[in-house]
């Protein structure tokens, strides 16, 4: 249950990260920067926790076993690189962090139109992500145990987590 | 007792594997990035030229708390709002 408490936290921790991204003006462009930063790192994390989960539907889909894993694969691929796409426009037009690289933000108005719509996109991408996963949430949940741990649980987190083979299930 | 110096304890021949699995995943995952990155560029490059007119920095450079909580809550219901979509409308399952 420590698994599922802790992938859950984490995956709170993303979406409100997300919305606070979208929100560059209240945060000031250098804590959204710098909040984009960390997104990307737990954002690995997310993908590094679920691995097999995801090497699991795309072994599914390779064998055209049903049109639902196939629908959900080219869903979190699709969110896949729309995150890729917002941090990368993000880096390139950033003002704050790139310039410490010793690197020049582009001037094109390309770049910011991408980072803004795409941002836009990504947050009823994120939706459908949820919905997508919306059983297994209610049922970590329902359970009861994300706020209370179990006496001797095992730590939530420990490098295992990122190269074991537990799933979403575990 | 021979091998006993060179080859590393169970546990610890372990968490070198788990570590080495950590790091293969990572690549991985650096790689499709890297390809979804150049793809990106590319594209930008060859197709835009405009450039943009002012700079962010002066208009952000100060955080402004007020009415963020709303702010945020407005964002989360669009999340809310397409996850109800996308379980009702689209029947989105595992």
């Amino acid at each position: 249950m420590s698994r599922a408490r802790f992938l859950f936290w984490l995956d709170v921790l993303l979406l409100l990260a997300v919305a606070l991204l979208q929100e560059p003006r209240r945060t000031s462009l250098a804590g959204h920067e710098w909040l984009g930063v960390g997104f990307a790192v737990v954002l690995a994390l997310h993908l590094l926790v679920n691995w097999r989960w995801i090497v699991m539907t795309l072994a599914r889909v390779r064998a055209g076993e049903s049109r639902r894993a196939r629908v959900n694969a080219s869903l979190n691929a699709t969110l896949f690189v729309l995150m890729a796409v917002t941090v990368f426009s993000g880096l390139v037009v950033s003002e704050i962090v790139l310039p410490l690289t010793g690197l020049v933000p582009s001037g094109l108005s390309a770049w910011r139109q991408i980072h803004g719509f795409v941002s836009g996109l990504v947050l009823v991408v994120v939706g459908l992500h949820v919905a997508l996963n919306w059983d297994w949430i209610a049922g970590v949940v329902r359970t009861g145990a994300l706020w209370r741990p179990r006496r001797g649980a095992t730590v939530p987190f420990s490098p295992e987590l990122l190269s074991g083979d537990g799933g979403r299930d575990a | 007792m021979k091998g006993t110096e060179s080859e590393p304890q169970p546990g610890r021949r372990s968490a070198l594997a788990g570590a080495a699995t950590t790091v293969r995943r990572l690549a991985i995952l650096a790689g499709a990035t890297l390809a979804v990155c150049l793809v990106t560029w590319v594209l930008v490059d060859a197709t835009a030229s405009a450039k943009a007119r002012r700079r962010r920095e002066q208009a952000w450079a100060k955080p402004d708390w007020s009415g963020m909580t709303m702010h945020v809550g407005g964002q989360l219901l669009v999340v809310v709002v397409a996850a109800a979509a996308g379980r009702k409308v689209l029947r989105l399952r595992l």
